[in-house]
């Protein structure tokens, strides 16, 4: 429970300043202003292999809605969600491909994949890559600001796979752009807040640190600007790039000497998803809700984990329920149900938790980090166990957009389908203020979704 | 003849040569040589090029893009700089490759998004760190003590003797100054050796570490120059030890003398002489054959039990001991790493293969006593077969395709668009055989599959976890398949008659040159290069991989570089 200061930092008040409490510091809560006065945040929540359909769609009126057995942990936050169904992964839906990378691509970016030709592997599903962009990532490029120190950040709540990193991306920005989750809280304390610091104590030393990469990245920079001078234009496309690549690095160091902001303790090492996974993932979240309320961030993409080779076994979590096996697993079987629907509850109640951790950052004004932070649940697989299909594409909103979006609601498409990328677009429009007309691969957009705004 | 010992993989790693003088004598791959020198093989009737047939050669240099060291050999110069930092854990974002470009030096491909620099930026903060560290590392750098009050001239030796090492060539003074600046940062913050750490972690970024930046001298035909002896010493010590020229090599240039081919020629031969040049062998083996991913395979547990990552790895192991004799013993010939009837097994693999009675060691074994094993070359070796199989069957369709693509240099396609990817479904007492029919029924796959499947079914003696089996589903395998669309088409019967085959073929022959072009050159080879891919061609198939190595270093490619468009 510390409330450390980043190197520099000034405690701000007032208009236009920021002010931020811990989540962990209950006397700081109510006194503390949340993140730039109404900025708004987006984040992309990705839980791989399936929901059952049966289970996870409500029933109802737009106003007046019962939540089913996947989702009954949300009730809580049941005023601060929009619950979709009928919605169709129109890009991703391939019956051909189908299955669980096929939906996945398509399920955030509304563009299909494309077998890439750099994979050495000519078993097709290792080959798969996202051909779009994804919706994070578009969202990123409208929100990011020069005071931001990264444009996006990508958490995960999983194991790191040995195998195919596509199965854990949720964020991408094509083909060769893969962004992948981080896991370890260690590691995304030390991108994020320290700074070089030994601890997070240490001011001296994140000054130092500071001091000694300033002085790098003059040289460096210098350096590679004195070789492109001579370059022919071939080479100079790749050293451009490189240039660039190091201007954002300066970008966030020096956006990080600015940051107001109170940094969170310092978690601990060799936390792993079978030992605890509830303290793991509050972990991870606390750090999430800390990156935007610092506004070191306005978009972030969090994997709970992902799909086929990314999945997990829930047998030691999960109460009332036997789990018999890992998640990709179950979705490949008929009867298996009731299993997906408690792994779906508990994966609903930590977005709950996400949420109660957003919501410790509390305004002035008597609202929360929460009002403004737009949370996009999604998955691959909407009907996993009967024909491993994804649609009705399983959506879910929670937060809130600033008090721009009426939430509390369920938007029911099933007498008149819409596309995937028309959800995706109206959630951009939403969050970004745009009034964009198509989103994605513009063959399967049809406009924002009626009724949504 | 026994080779116990001659490959002890990784357990020398830790002997860190810190600042050695002759750092390449280090082989991460721990291959270990008896004596200093080891005879280079391929050397008798090893026509050099002579100098005047380059010159009139030299306009047929072809592209020379900017190339950025491998991760590979941004490891390896890094060690052979500052000592071994295998310890660091330092992370690199994974390079592109591909079946018809599986090396990771693709020169154009080497983009630089924000990951990789900021990799790069905590790697060299990381390893700066390290090295101050430690005194026995420091003080390779240190060679000078600070005389308070005039600390910037012993400073200024310090930062000149590191930049010339790290970046391969005299360091100019405009480099120094800017090492300085950094250097005064860290030394009135904190104090001396705090500077030239700083200055460190920027050296360890700077486009003259982590580039090949090449100068050239004089114009040898219009837009190509011949390269100065600091370039050349360069292109010797990347292609043949994947690292930073050694002090040898670092007093030749400073000296040029590494200007004619009797120069470079008398280099190159105490080169290939050092563990590092096996290193490199191995490298590209390791590559060209995708064993790199070797670790990540799995196995279904309950059709394959035994199965483990230290069987994986010892199956990699096996393949790098075969190559390192295939090509440093004997005729070195393409022909013997197709078709060689031994392999190299110890205990672990042995226990696994069930083959009793050796030992710890690596030992080279014939084929006739592996029981019933067939024994060719790299073609038989099973992680090879291993990699190219699924998790509970074999896959004759990746293992033919991979045979296809690497060995015959022929693509094979994707799937078209309405391919549908439905496993064929098994019957009980079904053999793979029957089961990959199903491609050849349907048209659509038929067209592709026929290239591959009927290829990869002579493999079906060596099971998905690479074991030996002589039956499936209570019937005898048959390995009888056949190729197409090649230059030795025709029927065969398992993977000794298809070495046999290949071995005569010249489109594997032209196939493993362009790989050897590739991995030398950091390009694919275009039109006017196609004499020299003949010349490297021929050498594989009569005086050997060594030779050919040789004849890499004596081609206009090598020789020159040409000024692209724009270029200064």
């Amino acid at each position: 429970m510390k409330r450390i200061p980043l190197s520099r930092r000034t405690l701000l008040k007032g208009a236009g300043g920021v002010a931020i409490g811990l989540p962990m510091l209950e006397a700081m809560e109510g006194s503390a202003d949340a993140a730039a006065a109404g900025q708004k945040k987006f984040i992309s929540f990705f839980s791989g292999c399936g929901v059952t359909g049966e289970t996870f769609f409500p029933t109802g009126t737009e106003k007046s809605f019962t939540l089913p057995g996947s989702v009954t942990a949300l009730t809580k936050y049941k005023d601060k969600m929009i619950f979709f169904n009928g919605i169709t992964n129109a890009s991703g839906n391939d019956p051909q491909y189908g299955g669980h990378q096929g939906s996945h691509v398509g399920m955030i970016s509304g563009s299909p994949f494309v077998l890439s030709a750099d994979v050495a592997d000519p078993d097709h599903y290792e080959k798969m890559r996202p051909k779009g962009i994804s919706l994070d990532q578009k969202i990123a490029q409208k929100l990011h600001s020069p005071g931001n120190k990264f444009a996006s950040l990508q958490l995960g709540v999983m194991n790191r796979p040995s195998g195919n990193n596509f199965d854990i991306a949720a964020s991408f920005t094509g083909e060769k752009g893969l962004l992948l989750p981080e896991p370890d809280p260690l590691a995304i304390f030390k991108v994020i807040f320290q700074d070089g610091a030994t601890s997070a104590t240490d001011t001296a030393a994140a000054d130092l640190a500071h001091q000694k990469r300033k002085s790098i990245l003059d040289f460096i920079k210098g350096r590679y600007t004195a070789l492109n001078a001579r370059l022919g234009a071939d080479d100079k496309a790749r050293i451009d790039q490189h240039l660039t690549s190091i201007r954002e690095i300066e970008q966030q160091l020096l956006a990080a000497t600015s940051a107001s902001c109170v940094v969170p303790s310092k978690p601990a090492s060799g936390i792993t998803p079978e030992k605890d996974l509830d303290g793991y993932a509050k972990l991870q979240f606390d750090l999430l809700a800390a990156a935007l309320a610092c506004d070191l961030t306005n978009v972030a993409s969090l994997t709970w984990f992902g799909t086929r080779g990314g999945d997990f076994n829930y047998k030691n979590v999960i109460k009332g329920v036997t789990i018999t096996g890992g998640h990709h697993g179950l979705s490949h079987n008929q009867g298996d149900t009731p299993q997906i629907t408690a792994i779906n509850n508990y994966i609903a109640q930590n977005i709950t938790i996400l949420m109660d951790s957003l919501d410790k950052y509390k305004t002035s004004t008597g609202g929360s980090l929460l009002d403004t932070t737009l949370i996009l649940w999604w998955n691959e697989l909407g009907f996993s166990n009967a024909g491993h299909e994804s649609s009705p594409a399983p959506f879910v909103l929670a937060g809130g957009n600033g008090g721009a979006l009426k939430m509390g609601r369920f938007l029911d498409y099933t007498s008149k389908k819409q596309s995937n990328n028309n959800l995706l677009l109206s959630v951009y429009n939403a969050v970004t203020d745009s009034t964009e007309s198509t989103f994605g691969d513009p063959r399967y957009c049809t406009g924002v979704l009626p009724g949504f705004a | 003849m026994a080779k116990s010992n001659t490959l002890v993989f990784f357990c020398l790693l830790s002997i860190g040569l810190i600042g050695c003088d002759h750092a390449p004598d280090r082989s991460k791959y721990g291959v270990r040589l008896g004596g200093t020198q080891a005879p280079v093989p391929g050397a008798n009737g090893d026509s050099r090029v002579p100098d005047g047939v380059l010159k009139s050669t030299a306009a047929l240099t072809g592209p020379t893009p900017l190339r950025r060291l491998t991760n590979n050999d941004y490891i390896n110069t890094v060690t052979d700089l500052l000592g071994d930092i295998s310890s660091l854990n330092i992370q690199l974002a994974k390079e592109s490759s591909s079946l018809v470009y599986p090396f990771t030096n693709h020169a154009t491909e080497q983009y630089v998004p924000t990951a990789l620099a900021n990799q790069y930026f905590g790697a060299a903060e990381t390893i700066a760190t390290a090295t101050f560290k430690d005194k026995s590392r420091s003080d390779k750098i240190l060679i000078c003590t600070p005389v308070r009050g005039s600390e910037e001239t012993c400073a200024t030796n310090v930062l000149t003797a590191l930049a010339t090492k790290a970046f391969r060539r005299a360091a100019t003074p405009e480099q120094i100054s800017g090492l300085l600046d950094i250097w005064r940062s860290g030394f009135k913050a904190v104090d001396f050796n705090t500077g030239v750490e700083w200055a460190l972690a920027a050296v360890l970024q700077s486009p003259e570490f982590l580039y090949r930046i090449e100068m050239g001298t004089a114009q040898a035909a219009p837009g190509v120059v011949a390269l100065d002896s600091w370039d050349m010493a360069n292109r010797l010590s990347y292609l043949i030890w994947n690292s930073a020229p050694d002090p040898i090599l670092m007093d030749a240039a400073k000296n040029d003398k590494l200007k004619t081919v009797a120069q470079v020629s008398a280099q190159v031969d105490r080169m290939l002489a050092m563990p590092a040049a096996h290193d490199m062998v191995i490298h590209f083996h390791d590559q060209w054959l995708g064993l790199e991913t070797i670790e990540a395979v799995q196995k279904d547990p309950k059709t394959f039990p035994n199965f483990n990552k230290t069987i994986a790895l010892a199956m990699r192991d096996e393949v790098r001991n075969f190559v390192d004799d295939a090509v440093w013993n004997g005729d070195s010939k393409l022909q013997t790493l197709l078709s060689g009837h031994y392999t190299y097994l110890n205990k672990t693999l042995g226990d696994y293969y069930g083959i009793k009675g050796l030992g710890a060691d690596f030992t080279k074994i014939g084929e006739d006593k592996l029981g019933g094993r067939p024994a060719s070359g790299i073609l038989t070796m099973a992680g090879m077969l291993a990699v190219r199989s699924n998790a509970n069957d074999t896959s004759p369709t990746r293992r033919g395709a991979f045979v296809r693509s690497a060995m015959f240099c022929q693509a094979m396609p994707n799937p078209p668009d309405n391919a549908i990817f439905t496993a064929p479904v098994s019957k009980p007492n079904m053999t793979r055989r029957e089961l990959i029919e199903a491609h050849a029924t349907n048209p659509t796959c038929a067209a592709c599959h026929n290239l591959m499947d009927p290829l990869g079914l002579a493999f079906e003696n060596i099971d998905a976890a690479g074991i030996y089996r002589d039956k499936e589903a209570g019937k005898t395998i048959d390995v009888s398949a056949e190729l197409f669309s090649t230059d030795v088409d025709g029927k065969f019967v398992g993977p000794s008659d298809l070495a046999s085959k290949m071995s005569t073929s010249k489109t594997v022959a032209d196939c493993v040159a362009k790989h050897w072009f590739q991995f030398a050159y950091g390009r694919d080879p275009l039109a006017p290069d196609a004499n020299f891919v003949k010349e490297i061609s021929t050498r594989l198939t009569t005086t050997g991989t060594i030779s050919a190595i040789k004849y890499l270093t004596q081609t206009p490619q090598f020789f020159y570089r040409t000024v692209s468009e724009g270029a200064k």
